[in-house]
């Protein structure tokens, strides 16, 4: 099984309700002034890139569940890894010392300290992890009003997720750095 | 007494160095930049003490002692140095981890394709083997002479030091070099600078912290550091170049470097001081038997090491390429209050253990030890 996310850009509204729930994940920080210090941002594990010059471009980022995935090669104690029964990349903070590596490491910059516990955090978060434990959506995909979001098995061809990559133009981010992103982009 | 006050002064600058980072590390923040100043220092005096080492091994590997045995008689020293220097690298690379007492799974949890796990394996080997070393010197060097049986001991620790040492470069320089994230960092120039940095480094150190023990051996010194710093100046200064020369090739690698290029403390730090200063006053030290020169030349190497440390390391992390082609994420970094702590403490632990090393253990030249039960 190798779990994968999809963004289709096309029906995205930019509303942030995917945002706004992945901030469920950290509730300890919904009242702090600066809940995400780093990104300067909500405590949550998605954020917004956008072009606003010329032709005007949205990606919602969070980690790409790579295959071949940086932080994970240059975390010094396999706290970082990817997990074999579903193939997202996880952290096991047991064995985490807390060398930001790992956030240094993500070309996607998708790791962020948390303020309280000065562990790195990422996606999914403590609540998505249950939640696809169960074998339910992550929260940013469940609450989706536009159903831009999707998240499967692609190694099942008939999972709605493999369906959706077939049959649309799919691309993911900083695929010449070799990282194997699992995070496809509908354009 | 010169003795015990140093020891007093000495083991007093370890308590307050070791207070002031550990306070530093309990009020510990979220930095814009995950490897900030604290990671700088840490390359600092990683440099300083491999370079050390390296400077040793001219007597302790390759046997060359001088010709009146001038580096025979600082070599107890230069070995105290070089392990004094590495405590202020360990302290900050220590407290800049979120949980230092779990470092046991570096070890555990070794992960061969990480860089960081080698640099704690290659750690552990170079402070038990800089340790033999110690011992070894400190115990068999007063008499002058190779004890019959443990010329192979010699032999065998100092070596390991020499081949661990030249690990220890090129790995550090791979923790950044392999990082694609940051384009102002990777590649393998890192490695190479760090080498000819630890030279520059190491002779600065050893030049200032021995300067009580090399000014009595005359102007062999002068020339012994003279030469090093001048050599070692010459091909950072090549090394610096082409750092810069590559990083004009990449986009973002060359945002980041051009405003360190461009910037005063650049031109007066590192190339006014760490280069002119440093190579003209070690050429008066070379060419003249001037000794003085040295602790002066010394003082600009470190004050433009640290300068350098800090812009390599952090100045490429500043602008980050974006997911989005031609967008960067651009990042405000200062230095915080609870960094300098750990910096400055750690900086007192090193000098700290330095002085306590000078009161307590033999580290003259005639001096045999008496004071420490282990070294009788």
């Amino acid at each position: 099984m190798r779990l994968a996310y999809l963004w289709d850009s096309r029906k995205c509204i930019a509303c942030g309700a995917c945002i706004i729930n992945c901030a469920a994940n950290y509730p300890e920080l919904r009242f702090e002034k600066e809940p995400n210090p780093m990104w300067k941002w909500l405590g949550a594990n998605i954020r917004r890139v956008i072009r606003e010059k010329g032709k005007p471009e949205l990606r919602l980022l969070s980690c790409q569940h790579c295959e071949n995935a940086p932080c994970v090669t240059a975390c010094p104690t396999g706290a970082s890894y990817i997990e074999p029964e579903t193939g997202l990349v996880k952290l096991n903070k047991d064995k985490c010392i807390g060398c930001k590596s790992c956030i240094v490491a993500c070309p996607y910059g998708a790791r962020w300290l948390h303020p309280k516990t000065m562990y790195p955090e990422k996606c999914p978060g403590p609540v998505c992890e249950q939640l696809i434990a169960r074998g339910e959506e992550p929260l940013c995909v469940a609450v989706c009003p536009a159903e831009a979001r999707d998240f499967g098995d692609i190694d099942d061809p008939q999972s709605s997720i493999s369906q959706k990559i077939k049959r649309h133009r799919v691309s993911r981010m900083l695929e010449h750095l070799g990282t194997e992103p699992k995070y496809f982009v509908v354009r | 007494m010169r003795g015990l006050i140093l020891a007093g002064v000495g083991l007093l600058l370890i308590l307050a160095g070791l207070s002031i980072a550990v306070a530093g590390w309990f009020t510990k923040s979220v930095h814009l930049v995950p490897w900030g100043v604290m990671l700088s220092a840490y390359v600092f005096f990683s440099l300083m003490t491999a370079g050390s080492s390296m400077i040793n091994s001219i007597y302790t590997l390759f046997g060359y002692k001088g010709p009146a045995g001038e580096l025979q008689n600082i070599v107890k020293a230069g070995v105290w140095f070089s392990l004094a220097s590495a405590l202020p690298a360990w302290t900050t690379i220590l407290l800049d981890l979120t949980k230092p007492l779990n470092s046991y799974w570096l070890l555990l949890g070794f992960q061969p394709a990480s860089r960081i796990a080698w640099m704690a394996l290659l750690y552990g080997i170079y402070a038990t083997v800089l340790i033999a070393e110690l011992l070894y010197v400190l115990r068999y060097e007063p008499a002058k002479e190779v004890v019959k049986g443990l010329a192979a001991v010699k032999l065998a620790i100092s070596l390991a030091l020499v081949i661990v040492s030249l690990m220890l470069y090129p790995n550090l320089g791979q923790v950044f070099g392999v990082m694609t994230s940051v384009p102002g960092w990777f590649g393998a120039h890192m490695g190479l600078l760090f080498l000819i940095g630890a030279f520059y480094l190491g002779a600065a150190g050893q030049a200032l912290f021995l300067y009580p023990y090399i000014k009595r051996y005359g102007s062999f010194f002068a020339g012994f550091y003279g030469r090093i710093m001048i050599i070692s100046t010459a091909l950072l200064t090549v090394a610096i170049a082409w750092i810069f020369i590559t990083a004009s090739h990449l986009p973002i690698a060359w945002v980041n470097y051009e405003k360190v290029l461009f910037s005063a403390p650049f031109w007066l730090i590192q190339v006014l001081l760490g280069i002119m200063g440093v190579a003209a006053l070690a050429l008066l030290a070379l060419s003249r038997g001037y000794l003085q020169a040295l602790p002066i030349a010394s003082i600009f190497a470190i004050v433009a090491a640290a300068y350098m440390a800090y812009y390599l390391i952090v100045s490429p992390q500043l602008v980050l390429p974006e997911v989005l082609e031609g967008l960067t994420r651009v990042v405000d970094y200062h230095i915080a209050g609870d960094e300098l702590m750990v910096v400055f403490g750690a900086t007192l632990v090193g000098l700290g253990a330095y002085s306590l090393g000078m009161g307590i253990l033999p580290l003259g030249a005639e001096e045999k030890p008496k004071r420490l039960f282990i070294l009788k």
